[in-house]
């Protein structure tokens, strides 16, 4: 379907399964890698006694998590690791400790207590990739009403602020990622992709037109944001991302301009991140889907040159000259 | 670098399941019919059609919400998600025009839709073999990037093909792949010799070898498959057109015949998964059930919402169903070779000097061969069958021969056993080695996959 949905289904199945078990009281060890789009990774994990390695607990289950986006979403919290922690728990409401240990190889491992696990925390569990990369989001929102209140209190209408403060996430390799910024009146979010392939360019070329333009066209939606798409690095960012010069066709520079009403209430400013963070995947996604198109009508018309082929086929010269019958059968002669 | 090691994905495409997971796992994350519902374009009719998408990812979880529950978390062919039916319907994306290739749903959730007017079921896999292109174009795409979520450009992949599968067929699979998909990586590995992988972890197994006779039984057919080195003895194979769903439909006639209360498809798949066994001999299992009634069973269908509750009383079902193996006279005229025989038949028709290793190691792999006792009675059919032509020769030739040691190997991955091999194969370092990928693609064509090299982790 069109239609990727935000949660990570797999984790919602696995913590699911795992609470119906312990609750029936015959709980089940699980260990269990899961994986989520931008070379993200999960390890569900039975917990360890606590002081014994040895032996397990099952009522406890470590979530371990590792990112690509992980080193610049620390660069972005200024390398301090308590408060990045600190704002993914507070995103799950507090509900989650982290573990004693962070799992070898990842990046944040959280204790998950089947005890107190309800289905409101599985979804949010499920939603964990998100958390984590709102963090950039969050801070620039603070940052565009910190600055909108200096507008405001300046008495200067119609300034504008820019923060000097530019959120870089490197969440795929090539440098490809998202950079975002505020300013009193807006944040711009600014994504740079990459095409493998060269048909995926043309393919990408299309959709974003197609992006900017039914947004013109169609009143429905002229509440999103707005769409901009260059292939150099836009004024925003000109600063640290300096232009591709090698290959400037390489860069895909997709910009969201996002305005107080994307983030108006906590529902709201959820979704917004949520769409924008699945962007790249959703784009790419259907880039796939209109080659699996292409593909089928392609086989369909190959079909229909067969069957021409085939009917053009010249008979036999004996069978071109069998007698039939009224009801069509052969006649046969001796 | 370590960010860049994504585990590679798993997929066993089979005629009625599909499994699906990540390599390292000791079993598929995901399980769920080979199925697609695609729309047939007409409009339903019930306005109060909620969109299946929408309660998906609606956050609140009110009582009715559990909607991730029905997407494909069931763990094999139980079709209980039918309780959710009013959660599925229109995408609203019918009544825009060209559209319609986005508008289906796979698995279970296909199951539920077919239920509407507006989607009809298909099966794009026949046989083993991708019958429909199309369909299974669209299945992977939505397995992938719905219910996997992995970006195909990150991962390695490993699929699965039935035993003489054409080149042809590969070649389209490495088009989809690397074209639609720009997969990182590609092995297509044959399900026989995953089986063979997958019975190291049996207790019994004690040298890792890639040499035995692989019984795959699953939903559409049952393939007896001679391997020896790894490779396919292909001349060898034999087929059985009796697996999972004749065993099913065998039961439902026998309960309909008996005029039970409830005789659906539904209800016998789910009294052949629970009850059936194998037994060793049928006219003193027969007595037996006429002597002790505690035998009967009985299956308590509860409707929707679990108000009503019917009883199916379980009988000589339980052990006649899964003898069609055995004595296949039972419900099919047309085919009659016992599988012993046949098991026998084919490693006979092998090269002499790999015989005796496929006798020593007969493994089971797949879901049809789950019944109890199925591997006990097959080892002590096929050894009689080889004591008794050996003792014959002993008397024609006047030599004593030293016997043949016959045995089948049973263990616990077995259900999914295709599956878990691939999973133990492609979560070696040196898998990533042994793919093509989309570079070596590109360059060469669909050519290079008619050759893999023989991946194995036996050292
Ligand atoms: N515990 C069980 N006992 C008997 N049959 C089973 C059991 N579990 C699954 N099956 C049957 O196994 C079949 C599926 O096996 P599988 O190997 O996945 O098939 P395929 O690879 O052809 O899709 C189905 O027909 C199912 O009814
Ligand atoms: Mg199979």
């Amino acid at each position: 379907m069109l239609h990727l949905p935000n949660e990570n289904l797999l984790i919602q199945k696995t913590l699911y399964e795992a609470l119906e078990k312990f609750q029936q009281k015959s709980p089940v060890i699980i260990d269990r890698i899961v994986t989520d789009f931008d070379f993200t990774q999960y390890h569900l994990t039975t917990a360890s006694q606590p002081g014994n390695e040895e032996e397990l607990d099952e009522s406890k289950i470590v979530l371990s998590y590792r990112s690509k986006a992980w080193a610049s979403l620390l660069k972005c919290a200024d390398n301090d690791l308590k408060t990045l922690t600190g704002f993914i728990l507070a995103k799950l409401q507090n509900k989650f400790t982290l573990a004693p240990i962070t799992e070898l190889s990842y990046d944040i491992s959280i204790l998950i207590d089947l005890n107190t696990l309800d289905m409101n925390d599985i979804v949010q569990l499920s939603l964990f990739k998100i958390h984590v990369l709102s963090y950039p989001f969050t801070k620039s929102i603070e940052e565009f009403k910190n600055l909108q209140q200096t507008v405001i209190q300046s008495e200067e209408e119609g300034r504008i602020i820019q923060s000097d403060k530019i959120y870089h996430v490197e969440n795929r390799p090539n440098q490809e990622g998202f950079y975002i910024n505020a300013s009193s009146d807006r944040i711009t979010v600014i994504f740079n992709t990459k095409f493998q392939d060269y048909n995926d360019q043309v393919f990408g070329k299309v959709f974003i037109q197609e992006f900017i333009d039914s947004r013109k066209r169609n009143r429905a939606i002229q509440s999103s944001p707005q769409v901009l798409f260059s292939n150099t690095p836009p004024l925003e960012i000109s600063k640290i991302c300096p232009p591709n010069k090698s290959n400037k066709n390489e860069d895909h520079f997709i910009t969201f301009v996002l305005f107080p009403r994307h983030f108006e209430n906590k529902d709201v400013e959820f979704l917004t991140i949520a769409k924008i963070l699945q962007f790249r995947n959703y784009f790419h996604y259907h880039i796939k889907c209109s080659k699996a198109y292409l593909h089928s009508r392609m086989r369909f018309r190959v079909g229909s040159f067969l069957k021409v082929l085939n009917r053009a086929k010249i008979e036999d010269e004996e069978e071109a000259n069998v007698k039939k019958t009224v009801s069509g059968k052969k006649m046969v002669s001796f | 670098m370590s960010y860049l090691n994504n585990p590679a994905v798993v997929m066993d495409n089979g005629t009625g399941l599909t499994k699906l997971g990540f390599a390292g796992n000791d079993s598929p994350s995901y399980v769920f019919p080979t199925a697609i519902a695609t729309t047939t374009g007409k409009k339903s009719t019930a306005s109060n059609n909620r969109s299946l998408d929408q309660s998906m990812s609606s956050l609140d979880i009110s009582n009715n919400n559990k909607a991730f529950l029905n997407s494909n978390s069931t763990s094999s062919t139980n079709f209980n998600n039918s309780q959710h039916s009013s959660a599925i319907l229109s995408n609203h994306l019918s009544g825009k025009r060209g559209t319609e290739d986005l508008d289906f749903y796979i698995g279970n959730e296909a199951l539920l839709a077919s239920q509407s007017q507006q989607y009809s079921l298909s099966y794009p896999i026949r046989h083993g073999q991708v019958e429909n292109w199309d369909h299974m174009e669209r299945f992977w795409e939505n397995s992938i990037f719905k219910y996997l979520r992995a970006e195909p450009e990150d991962h390695c992949f490993l699929l699965t093909e039935p035993p003489l599968n054409p080149p042809e067929n590969r070649e389209q699979v490495a088009e989809i792949f690397f074209e639609s998909f720009n997969c990182a990586g590609l092995y297509i590995a044959v399900q026989a010799v995953l089986a063979l992988a997958a019975s190291w972890s049996s207790p019994k197994v004690t040298d890792r070898s890639l040499t035995g006779t692989v019984i795959d039984s699953g939903d559409g057919v049952t393939h007896v498959i001679p391997v020896a080195e790894g490779y396919v003895i292909g001349s060898a194979i034999k087929n059985v057109p009796i697996a999972g769903r004749d065993i099913t439909n065998f039961i439902q006639q026998m309960l309909r015949d008996r005029g039970e209360l409830d005789a659906s498809l539904k209800t016998a798949e789910a009294i052949k998964q629970e009850f059936c066994y194998v037994s060793p001999d049928l006219v003193k299992e027969f007595n037996k059930y006429d002597r002790d009634g505690s035998k009967f069973a009985q299956y308590v269908v509860e409707n929707q919402d679990k108000t009503q509750r019917k009883l199916i009383d379980v009988g000589y079902e339980r052990f006649l169903a899964p003898e069609i193996f055995f004595n296949p006279e039972i419900s099919s005229s047309d085919f009659l070779t016992p599988l012993p025989t046949l098991v026998d038949d084919t490693i006979r028709s092998c090269p002499i000097d790999v015989r005796k290793g496929l006798y020593n190691n007969i493994v089971l792999s797949g879901g049809s061969t789950m019944f109890k006792d199925f591997g006990r009675r097959l080892q002590r059919d096929v050894k009689s069958i080889v004591n008794k032509r050996i003792e014959h020769s002993e008397q024609v030739t006047g030599a004593k021969s030293t016997g043949i040691d016959v045995q089948v190997v049973s263990h616990r991955r077995q259900r999914n056993a295709v599956w878990f091999g691939g999973s133990l194969l492609a979560q070696t370092g040196e898998f990533k080695s042994y793919c093509h990928t989309k570079a070596d693609y590109d360059e060469f064509g669909p050519e290079i996959v008619r050759t893999f090299s023989l991946f194995n982790v036996a050292q």
